[in-house]
Formats: structure tokens, C-alpha cells, sequence
């Protein structure tokens, strides 16, 4: 046995499950009708605490909903923003910018509960409970197979800016998760980036206004964390082999340039990333990331790190991103960090603005150096 | 064999594992949630589980495994349902031990430690060193990639060193 595991049971000798518990989830589990006679019969000091509890609970949440019947079902839909970080809560606490705001009518009631702003992108949890019969129809209505619930264009954003005006928000980024999604209840991740803001720029929003069903609340999309502009190292910051770009099998073999150790095969498997070849970038010229355009799949610019997320101007088709750790090792976003993609594409120069948003955490940027794109490392530069 | 007795050997497998595993489950669960009496609620729901499906197991990883995967699906359903547990996550854990009297406070290192950890560091640790599996069996419990687990394995013991010290690693 370990020295932790024997020093866990040393300070924790007092925790000891009840002789009884056995026999009470041996009734539970085959329904024995006797059950809840059997339990108050045979309750002791850990069964007993542990089904008073549930009595307790029992008897709260039914007080709940009669309170949420009551005040026409705004009980619930609090502490999402929370939820949706598995009470992981220690990175963000002390940057949500504004406490939960609910509002209702006879169909709805909706909340923004939480928002994290970078400068670049806002995050927020929107939940909605249906009251009504209509409501829960419609909020079934956006449930997919999968069980994730997609809200489609029903929910708006408008950002307000300082002279009053008023502009709709477009591209928004809707994330579900399945844990929070149900015919009467739904929670959602919504991501404003400044790209989808008219003018390009979050800093002269006063405030965000998401619509729903005729109900409006307001987000704070002030700057709460913030992040960091990464350049690309130049010498030898090629990762990968050039002899097949279109090879996955070619990341098992990469070249290590600069101390960057891969992911090991086993977990490649399966991420559908591309990885294109790609060669150094130009020493002369600073301002370009990478020499070979093509190969990288554009040139790559105006590279942003923040605890939320990350963005960067490119132009081509395919971009891998990763995040590099402090360690040199890289996360990637399917496994590793969940990171989404979104892609905003401007026609007249086939230029795209990619916008990467964390799932489920707010990362600690002393934990990472950069961000590898396409193969070339970009490094903090403060 | 006849099914009965099949499920008669099933079941006599799950005393046995109540017997050896039940009083580490519900360490594991309290140092997991934070909250002693949900952390009994989660054994007892474990063991229900256990009763209830041991005809499904089928021996693909240990007994001990098995259980250990129902506790943390367990734990991991009770924070996602139970926003209650989520506002224990910086509680201090001493104060959350039954007290007994004329017993002293217990003096919580280890077990203090470990309980600031964030819960995806916290989950692992728990796994690696308190239920004593190894990456691959933690990396399936949790769905996760064996990479990611060694991963969060090495940042989750970069943050315990400084409170413990180094004194209880042994490697």
C-alpha cells in the first residue's frame, strides 16, 4: 500500500460505512416491499444519517416545486454557470462579471447566469424552463437524438453601444450540453465574439441584450480576463514530417524542433484533425508567420491567448490548433480541452477569423506557452 | 450453472467486495464530493447499482474496477444534479468530519490537501494513489485519454507537492 492511500485511511479511520448499509441497498436494489420498514428497522449511524438525508431532500425538493409552481417555475434555473464547469470553480470565481438575471411569462422563464469576457469573445449560460405546456413543446422541439438541444435561430442578441444604437449579433455560437437538457429545462453556453459584433470590437459595447419569446435580460460583456498576443517562433518550429502532409501516421514521427513533445499514437486515433506539412517561418519578415503558405494552409496572424479561449486571422481551409503546455507537451482540442472552432469568414480576401472557445473550463495561462497552428508554434511574448 | 446460482455467486461476490472496498469507497466519495452524507448516499447508491447489475458484469476489467467506476459515475451524477454539492468545493474538510466527543479535531494533511485540489485533479489522484489503478483503468473510468490522464497525473501531483512536501510520493 502507498504512504498517501495509508495516510488517507489514517486521517479519515473515523469514516466507516454502516454494517447495515449492505443489507439496506440489498432491499433497495431488489424492491423488497418491506424496504422502508426494513430501513427505519435496521437504521444506524451512516444508513440511517444517509436515508434521513434523502427524506430531507425529498422533502425540500418538494417544497421547491411547490415554491417554483408558486413563483410560476423561476426555482432551477440558478447556478449553471457552475454546473457547467463541474464545480470546477476555483479558475473563474472571482471573474464572472455579473450575477444570475431571470426573467418570465407564461411560457418561459429564462436566465443569463455568469458571463466571462477576453476583449475578444463573451461566454455565458442561458437557461430556459418551460412553465407551460406550449413551452415544453417548443423546448422539446429543439431536442436532437443525441440529446443535445439546439436552440436554433430562436434565441437573439442585439449589442448596445454607448450612442444607443442597437445592431443584431450574428454568427453566435450556441454550445448544449447534454447533462442539462431535458423537455422542460435547457441550459446553453453562449459565445459572442467580436467578430459577429458590428465593428469588429467588443470595447465599445455597453451591454448585450438576448431575446427570448418576447423576454429580454442583459449581459455585461466588459473585459473579466485576459489574454495574450502570441508570436510564432521561427527556427526550427516545424513539428511535423513534410514527407506525406496528408499522413496522420506522419504525426508519430514528427520532428521535434523545439522541445514540443507530441501526444502519444494511441491518443491520434480518431481526432480527425488534418495536419498539414509545414515548413519554417520567414526570418525576415516578422510579421509573417509562416514562409509556406500553402503548405500551412495560410498565412496565420494576430494570434490571441486568453483564459476562455483563443482566436487568430488566417487564410486558407484547414487549421489544427493546439494549445501548448508549460511542460512543451500539447493538448488537443478534442481530447484534451473541448475546444470548439468558429470560423468567420470575410469574402473579399478569403480571409477567415478563427475563434476557439474552451468546453468546461477556464484555463490558467501560466499552465501554457502558446498555441501550435498548423504545426508552428506561437510563443507569449509576455 | 443454473442462473440462480449464478446470481447467488454474483451476489456473494458484491458482500465480498462490500467487505474489502465499502469504507475506501466512501473515503474516496467524501474526499469526491466534499460532503459526508452525500458521500454515503453515493456508497449505498454504488452498492444498489452493484446489486442491481452485477448479472452485467462480465469480468472485463477487476471487480474492484467495476465498483470504483459505479462510485465516480455516481459522485459525478450527484454534482451535475445536486447544485448544493457544488458550493462545498471550498469547504474546508476538517470541518465536514463527523466529530465524535472528546475526540480532538483530526488533523486532515493528506486528505486536506488533496480535498483543495480542483475535482479533475482531485478525481485522479483519488483513483491513482487512493484506489491504487493505473492509468489505463483510470483513463477508462473517466472516458478520458490515457494521455490526458497522465497529464492531469503530473500537474495534479506538481500541485500537491508543496502542501505535502514530497514526503508521500514514492516515486
Amino acid at each position: 500500500m502507498n504512504k498517501i492511500r495509508e495516510q488517507i485511511d489514517r486521517e479519515l479511520r473515523e469514516v466507516k460505512v454502516s454494517p447495515g448499509m449492505l443489507e439496506e441497498a440489498r432491499r433497495a436494489a431488489f424492491g423488497d416491499q418491506e424496504t422502508d420498514q426494513g430501513r427505519r428497522g435496521h437504521m444506524t449511524f451512516g444508513t440511517g444519517r444517509a436515508w434521513r438525508r434523502k427524506g430531507r431532500r425529498t422533502a425540500v425538493m418538494a417544497a421547491v416545486l411547490v415554491l417554483a409552481c408558486i413563483t410560476a417555475g423561476a426555482a432551477g434555473i440558478f447556478g449553471n454557470f457552475g454546473a457547467y464547469f463541474y464545480g470546477d470553480t476555483e479558475p473563474y470565481q472571482d471573474r464572472i462579471l455579473q450575477s444570475a438575471q431571470h426573467e418570465e411569462n407564461d411560457r418561459f422563464a429564462m436566465a443569463v447566469d455568469g458571463a466571462v469576457s477576453d476583449g475578444r469573445q463573451c461566454m455565458f449560460v442561458f437557461s430556459l424552463q418551460a412553465l407551460d405546456r406550449a413551452g415544453r413543446k417548443e423546448l422539446a422541439s429543439y431536442l436532437g437524438k443525441k440529446g443535445t438541444a439546439e436552440l436554433s435561430g430562436d434565441v437573439a442578441l442585439y449589442a448596445c453601444f454607448e450612442d444607443g444604437v442597437r445592431e443584431p449579433v450574428g454568427g453566435l455560437s450556441v454550445f448544449s450540453w447534454d447533462d442539462l437538457q431535458s423537455r422542460d429545462f435547457q441550459s446553453y453556453v453562449l459565445t459572442v465574439s467580436a467578430e459577429n459584433v458590428p465593428g469588429g470590437s467588443l470595447d465599445g459595447v455597453t451591454r448585450i441584450d438576448v431575446e427570448y419569446d418576447g423576454m429580454v435580460l442583459t449581459v455585461d460583456p466588459g473585459r473579466s480576463v485576459h489574454g495574450v498576443e502570441l508570436k510564432p517562433e521561427y527556427a526550427g518550429s516545424s513539428l511535423f514530417s513534410e514527407n506525406d502532409p496528408s499522413d496522420l501516421r506522419g504525426v508519430q514521427t514528427p520532428q521535434y524542433g523545439n522541445g514540443v513533445e507530441m501526444p502519444d499514437a494511441s491518443a491520434e486515433s480518431g481526432m480527425g484533425v488534418t495536419m498539414p506539412g509545414v515548413s519554417g517561418g520567414s526570418e525576415k519578415d516578422p510579421g509573417m508567420a509562416v514562409s509556406d503558405e500553402k503548405a500551412a494552409g495560410g498565412l496565420v496572424e494576430d494570434v490571441f491567448l486568453s483564459p476562455i479561449g483563443f482566436s487568430f486571422r488566417g487564410t486558407g481551409e484547414d487549421f489544427s490548433v493546439w494549445l501548448i503546455r508549460s511542460d512543451g507537451t500539447l493538448a488537443d482540442g478534442e481530447n484534451d480541452m473541448a475546444y470548439s472552432y468558429g470560423f468567420s469568414r470575410n469574402t473579399e480576401d478569403n480571409e477567415v477569423t478563427v475563434y476557439g472557445d474552451f468546453r468546461y473550463e477556464i484555463i490558467d495561462l501560466e499552465e501554457y506557452s502558446g498555441l501550435c497552428i498548423n504545426g508552428v508554434n506561437y510563443y507569449k511574448t509576455e | 450453472m443454473e442462473k440462480n446460482q449464478l446470481i447467488k455467486n454474483r451476489e456473494a461476490m458484491i458482500e465480498d467486495l462490500f467487505s474489502q472496498h465499502a469504507d475506501p469507497l466512501l473515503r474516496m466519495c467524501f474526499l469526491y464530493l466534499k460532503d459526508m452524507q452525500a458521500a454515503e448516499d453515493a456508497v449505498q447508491e454504488t452498492f444498489i447499482k452493484a446489486f442491481r447489475h452485477c448479472h452485467e458484469f462480465r469480468g472485463d476489467s477487476s471487480p474492484k474496477t467495476w465498483l470504483v467506476r459505479i462510485a465516480v459515475n455516481t459522485c459525478k451524477n450527484m454534482l451535475r444534479s445536486e447544485k448544493e454539492l457544488l458550493s462545498m468545493e471550498h469547504a474546508d474538510l476538517e470541518g465536514l468530519l463527523p466529530s465524535r466527543e472528546g475526540d480532538q479535531a483530526v488533523r486532515l494533511t493528506v486528505a486536506g490537501e488533496i480535498g483543495k485540489l480542483p475535482l479533475k485533479y482531485r478525481e485522479i489522484i483519488l483513483l491513482y494513489y487512493y484506489q491504487e489503478l493505473d492509468a489505463k483503468e483510470i483513463a477508462d473510468i473517466l472516458g478520458l485519454p490515457r494521455t490526458t490522464v497522465e497529464y492531469r497525473l503530473r500537474r495534479a501531483k506538481a500541485l500537491l507537492k508543496p502542501g505535502l512536501k514530497e514526503m508521500y510520493f514514492d516515486e
